[in-house]
């Protein structure tokens, strides 16, 4: 009854569908992105170009060191913000549902919706200058200013700096920033707290006999026990980083002047506004290539031969 | 015997399919897509498509509303995908028509139709190195709101609003100096209403490009003196700071929420978002003037892509719908602007206004004659052109460079892309 070709029966369709929307795009992007392309006319075979221009192109430069400072500020933030969030979270307190559900509402919540609001929250005159006015500081207009975050703290104390290396991130990277990590850090919760639902209790137990405070079991128990739920937080928060477009699109459109300019919505305006499809599909492939570098650094740094913990 | 009267009723869709398709074979379908217009306009919309198939029984039009923000990356869409439409009405035209994709409407529709049109809106966004590829709809022109409440607290006569592009600057200046507010409710990036190029035409500094496009003209005292008015009123709060980072609608938002005093805008529809004691703070006035003496002006157009099935009905039914008759329609039901000569002199847009929509609307009308279309340079690549315009202008904003600076960066990569594109 078995035959040699059985097991492709099983694997056939879950292949079939891998092949049709993971495979062939993949291919076809890596086709285009050998070729000139807008869309209306033939492509044409142009072989490295894309990648060449690329290259040499300074804003491309720009975008991609935006992208890698949005990753670096989001993803570590994440990990940690929503660690903490789902460590309040596991208990059994009576109302905890319903304080879980709160939590969750800005993943649910449409980038549009959210957005407008930020905005609002942002706006020179908006609701977080107007908190910080209490305090006797002049908020920036948080989502139109250029400055470095470093040079503008610095200047609250009078001191004056032109130094490259205190005018990044933008002021309104930054902003952008904290609305992918208030939006995301939910939906990063909920994984931890299926990692720390899974620890057995008596670990904690035994830890806190052995006089471990609340500090020293989070150090010593919670956090290596729950380690490949970290890995694939930080994967996953990694890659949604890196791939970031509702929220540019929604509130920035990439300005001022690219400051908030990241990879995917670089992608977006060379392939749908210019046309440059070819082009578009080169960037793409890069994306894709430093997607795959810090998935890689992510799976070292935080152990990824260690798969035990159901994550 | 159930097993025969199984088959057959397996093969009755089949013989009801093969019915329809003879049915189908003899209809022709026309796609017509618009954008956002509903529930608000079917009955409008359906009721133009029923007189038109009435009166060509072989015709089907087939209505798809799009929302807005999505009409040129669906278009693009069906372009690639070989389901075009047949009749779109579409915005963000230069990358449509630099590739030949559309049908040239100096070519389709006869010189007794063209000559119904407005020339200047005929020869506006559509028009391409010498021909035209659009059918002209609805037009905005430019007329202004502003808050008088706002321009009482700054110490300015409510009753005398800014009648020069200087002097709307001037008071938008006094207005954030007294009141902490802002001025002027306008946009950088990407802005419908008066985009940096735009800032240089009303101010009389055109074209920006040789007659061969083989080089800007850009660098010009001119521009810097315009531009230069700009970044003193922006770093001064005439403008909202967001002006660099803002999306769409943010303009009109920042008016509405009585974060800025003046909003050029093309206008009455705007009022369906006041509340009642908003309504009652605001006032309608001409637009400013420039050095040109002219007001900008926008449309809402039909393009017929070169794909389509059925191009000559497409041509047909898009003249039908920008006929005097419909579009005379359309303005009554909404405070919109006319693209041909019959339908904007009609008297409906002299009658008393009955409304703060009306009164804009007439603002507008008024001003048809004196309005130039807001038509971005027929140039090929004029869309990656604009983002270098807006990236260079901003950073003059913000003062991380100087004009000077701005105007010689963009002439380079401007004359850069003209050699190699």
């Amino acid at each position: 009854m078995h035959g040699r070709y059985t097991p492709f029966f099983f694997v056939g369709p879950g292949l079939l569908l891998l092949g049709i929307f993971f495979a062939y795009p993949l291919l076809d992007t890596l086709w285009l992105s050998l070729h000139r392309y807008n869309i209306f006319t033939t492509p044409v075979f142009i072989g490295f170009d894309n990648f060449r221009r690329a290259w040499g192109d300074e804003l491309f430069w720009r975008v991609l060191a935006n992208t890698l400072l949005y990753a670096a500020i989001v993803v570590p933030a994440l990990v940690v913000l929503s660690f903490f969030m789902a460590l309040l979270l596991d208990n059994s307190l009576r109302l905890i549902k319903i304080f879980r559900t709160l939590y969750y509402i800005p993943v649910v919540t449409s980038i549009v919706v959210a957005g407008i609001i930020w905005k609002w929250l942002y706006n020179s005159d908006g609701l977080i200058n107007a908190v910080l006015k209490g305090y006797g500081i002049i908020g920036p207009s948080w989502l139109a200013d250029a400055r470095g975050v470093p040079e503008a703290f610095l200047g609250l104390f009078g001191i004056q700096t032109e130094s490259v290396w205190f005018t990044e991130p933008a002021i309104a990277l930054f902003s952008v920033a904290m609305v992918t990590i208030w939006k995301a850090a939910p939906y990063y919760m909920i994984i931890y707290l299926a990692g720390l639902q899974g620890i057995p209790i008596a670990l904690k137990e035994a830890a806190r006999i052995d006089g471990a405070g609340w500090w020293q079991v989070i150090r010593h128990v919670i956090i290596p026990t729950i380690k490949p739920y970290t890995l694939v937080v930080s994967i996953i928060a990694t890659i949604a980083a890196l791939r970031t477009f509702g929220e540019v699109y929604v509130m920035t459109g990439g300005g001022p002047f690219h400051r908030t300019n990241l990879l995917s919505y670089y992608i977006y305006t060379l392939g749908f506004k210019y046309l440059e499809v070819g082009y578009a599909a080169a960037v793409s492939i890069f994306l894709l290539a430093v997607i795959l570098i810090f998935a890689i650094i992510n799976f070292r740094l935080a152990g990824g031969d260690n798969t035990t913990g159901g994550a | 015997m159930p097993r025969i009267a199984l088959l057959l009723l397996l093969l009755l869709p089949l013989i009801s399919c093969s019915e329809e398709s003879q049915q189908e074979e003899s209809t022709i379908t026309v796609e017509f897509w618009t954008i956002a217009l509903g529930d608000a306009f079917a009955d409008y919309i359906l009721g133009m498509i029923s007189t038109y198939e009435q009166a060509y029984p072989g015709v089907n039009i087939k209505w798809v509303d799009v929302s807005g923000g999505e009409v040129a990356e669906k278009f693009l869409a069906a372009l690639v995908g070989d389901t075009a439409p047949d009749l779109v009405n579409i915005y963000d035209l230069p990358r449509f028509l630099q590739y030949d994709i559309l049908v040239n409407m100096d070519e389709a529709v006869s010189p007794e139709d063209k000559a119904k049109r407005l020339e200047n809106f005929w020869n506006g966004i559509g028009y391409f190195q010498g021909a035209n590829y659009v059918i002209p709809w609805y037009v905005g022109v430019t007329m202004m709101w502003y808050n008088k409440d706002l321009f009482e607290q700054a110490g300015l006569d409510p009753d005398r609003p800014p009648r020069t592009l200087d002097e709307m600057l001037e008071m938008g200046r006094q207005i954030h100096e007294r009141t902490g507010k802002y001025g002027v409710s306008w946009r950088l990036h990407p802005s419908l209403i008066a985009p940096p190029w735009a800032l240089l035409r009303m101010d009389g500094f055109w074209p920006l490009f040789d007659e061969g496009y083989s080089r800007t003209r850009i660098n010009h005292p001119e521009a810097k003196a315009i531009f230069q008015k700009w970044v003193d009123a922006y770093q001064q709060g005439a403008v909202p700071p967001e002006a660099l980072a803002a999306s769409h609608r943010d303009e009109v938002n920042w008016f509405i929420e009585g974060r800025a005093a003046m909003l050029p805008f093309s206008g009455g529809w705007i009022t369906r978002y006041f509340d009642k004691s908003f309504a009652a703070k605001v006032a309608t006035a001409p637009m400013p003037r420039g050095l040109l003496g002219k007001v900008p002006a926008s449309n809402q157009v039909l393009v017929v892509p070169k794909a389509s099935r059925h191009p000559e009905i497409a041509v047909d039914f898009g003249l039908f719908v920008t006929n005097d008759e419909n579009q005379l329609e359309f303005c009554r039901q909404v405070a919109i602007l006319p693209s041909t000569i019959a339908a904007a002199a009609d008297p409906y847009f002299r009658q008393p206004p009955k409304t703060q929509a009306d009164e804009a609307n007439q603002l507008s009308a008024a001003d048809i004659p004196n309005s130039f279309v807001m038509a971005p340079p027929d140039v090929v690549g004029w869309s990656r052109m604009e983002d270098i315009l807006h990236e260079e202008f901003a950073k003059a904003l913000a003062e991380q460079q100087n004009v000077d600076e701005a105007l010689a960066r963009i002439e380079e990569k401007w004359n850069h892309l003209l050699r190699y594109q």
